[in-house]
């Protein structure tokens, strides 16, 4: 079956995993910052 | 104006920034801290690109592009696999505790860690001997990977290309050191982003679009689309992995984690780094497509420069030029500056530091002086081999980059997690860790399996068995890794 871009889904997977990470690095770095600003950090 | 005097200006404009961004960090590098960590005064943005540039080197460019030529669109993946643990997960998991447990036991090199957690001097020359040998050799494949690309872009001789480059980066990384390094590669990297995606650009321009690349190359061959496609699945993972898990234990990487200015850079970091790593997609993705453009290569490795000479003009031809150059001459200055320190400070071992001495002093200066004289020797012998390579050196440049994770990656990572881990199992497992990699890649390779997998397989077991059958770690010596208060 294929996907966007004329891509099979199996490859296309590998662009969803990229932006997937990108979301995981700004979710991670928020809830990082909540939690250094809450609890004093390490400065 | 010529193409070659297109090429000059533009390869001489960007030697000129290089070398006077490394006159002006030299006047910021006072002492040993300066010279190999920056002070630990780098912020968000310059350790991101730093480390995105430090991490692609021409050899991943050309080579990448070389794999989605031979393979097709399933080397995507290892481009995710870059992103995801190459980049993301290497700052989540290591970022914080790398600097918390460097500035803890007060060191700045990676052999030094391991040396300090794990109170272990053998494992601190074991792992600074196998980073000075492997680092260098690996440092030879990126200078020949610069010559290769001078000569086919440029026509300038391959002797003359690796001359130039080599002595450039050794300027400004003896002047400079890491400071010059970071903002240098911070530089470099926008350039080797630019570079991909005017070439990226230009060839899906050639081809009518991604959706018609696709069909064009499922043509040729339904397996150059597919995952695990005309690969397979043995020879995927083991590659992904090996270029993404094994920047876990790559001191040149790492350094850029424990010379930040505080544990805030890692938010904002995180983010750079993935979006900047994100464009390991460029060159796989460039180099699948260029089969379509270029059907009768007989070596894929000439799939990146000759695609760039067909769809570029001479200033876009040129600065991608610049781009691939950046992005070798920043892998190289990276591991020069970890050899230098790996020579000064973990072989010579730090007598007068562990005497208490005062940062700034004649003997701080003295270090500076002695890291500079060791960056050109580690520099100069580069040169040399990469002038005329022996054949056993190219053989070894496929593996450098192995037996250092291999023999690096667990003591870093479990010395940070688990303090059960110590000093005999850190040792059992470099050494390993090491023989097994070389072992498995001189007998050529069983099951298509690259040696990075059993070697970090093996050298993760070893140190838990091992640790677990001896004595538990001293408990001052744990009580000072972690912290007061942690035990």
């Amino acid at each position: 079956m294929t996907g966007p871009f004329g891509f099979p889904w199996g490859t296309f997977a590998a662009f969803l995993v990229v932006a997937g990470t990108i979301l995981l690095a700004i979710v991670w770095a928020i809830v990082t910052a909540r939690r250094d600003d809450g609890g004093g950090g390490d400065e | 104006m010529s193409s070659m005097a297109i090429y000059s200006t533009v390869l001489a404009a960007y030697i000129v920034v290089l070398v006077a961004m490394g006159i002006w960090m030299g006047r910021r590098t006072r002492n040993a801290e300066d010279f190999y960590i920056g002070g630990r005064q780098v912020g968000p943005w310059v350790t991101a690109f730093s480390f995105v540039a430090a991490y692609f080197s021409s050899v991943v460019i050309v080579g990448g592009g070389a794999f989605g030529y031979r393979f097709g669109m399933s080397t995507l993946w290892v481009a995710a696999s870059n992103v995801l643990i190459g980049c993301t997960l290497a700052w989540i998991v290591l970022g914080r505790r790398l600097w918390e447990f460097t500035k803890r036991l007060d060191t700045m090199t990676i052999p030094g860690f391991i040396g300090k957690r794990y109170g272990s001097r053998e494992a601190e020359v074991f792992s600074a001997i196998i980073i000075f040998v492997f680092m260098i050799i690996y440092n030879v494949s990126v200078l020949v990977g610069m010559g290769r690309i001078m000569e086919g872009l440029m026509g300038i001789p391959y002797t003359t290309a690796v001359i130039v480059a080599g002595l450039i980066i050794l300027i400004y990384v003896c002047i400079g050191g890491y400071l010059a390094v970071v903002w240098t590669s911070f530089v470099q990297a926008w350039i080797m982003l630019f570079g991909l995606f005017l070439l990226a650009f230009a060839t899906l321009s050639r081809v009518g679009g991604l959706t018609a690349a696709n069909i064009q190359l499922a043509a040729i061959d339904p397996g150059l689309v597919s995952t695990p496609g005309v690969w397979g699945w043995s020879g995927l993972i083991s590659y992904a992995l090996i270029v993404s898990l094994g920047v876990w234990g790559m001191p040149q990487l790492l350094v850029r984690f424990y010379s930040m200015k505080s544990t805030r850079v890692l938010r904002l970091g995180v983010v750079l780094a993935t979006l900047g790593g994100a464009m390991a997609i460029l060159p796989y993705m460039t180099g699948a497509i260029s089969r379509i453009l270029l059907p009768t290569l007989e070596n894929p490795d000439l799939a990146i420069p000759k695609l760039s000479q067909l769809v570029l003009n001479p200033w876009g031809g040129a600065i991608f030029m610049a781009g691939v150059m950046a992005a070798g001459m920043s892998t190289f200055a990276s591991v020069l500056i970890i050899v230098s320190s790996a020579i000064t400070r973990d072989l010579r071992g730090n007598q007068e530091e562990r005497k208490g001495r005062k940062r700034g002093s004649q003997s701080d200066r003295r270090d500076v002086m002695m890291g500079r004289v060791a960056s050109l020797g580690a520099g100069l012998i580069s040169l040399a081999i990469a002038y005329r390579p022996p054949g056993l050196v190219l053989v070894i440049t496929a593996f450098a980059w192995a037996v250092i994770a291999s023999a690096c990656l667990w003591p870093v990572v479990l010395g940070v997690y688990w303090k059960r881990a110590n000093r005999v199992g850190v040792f059992a497992s470099m050494i390993a860790g090491t023989v097994v990699s070389l072992g498995w890649m001189i007998a050529g390779k069983p099951f298509g399996i690259h040696g990075f997998i059993p070697g970090v397989v093996v050298s993760l077991v070893v140190l838990i068995v091992v640790s677990l059958m001896t004595s538990p770690p001293d408990a001052a010596l744990i009580s000072r890794a972690w912290g007061e208060g942690e035990v």
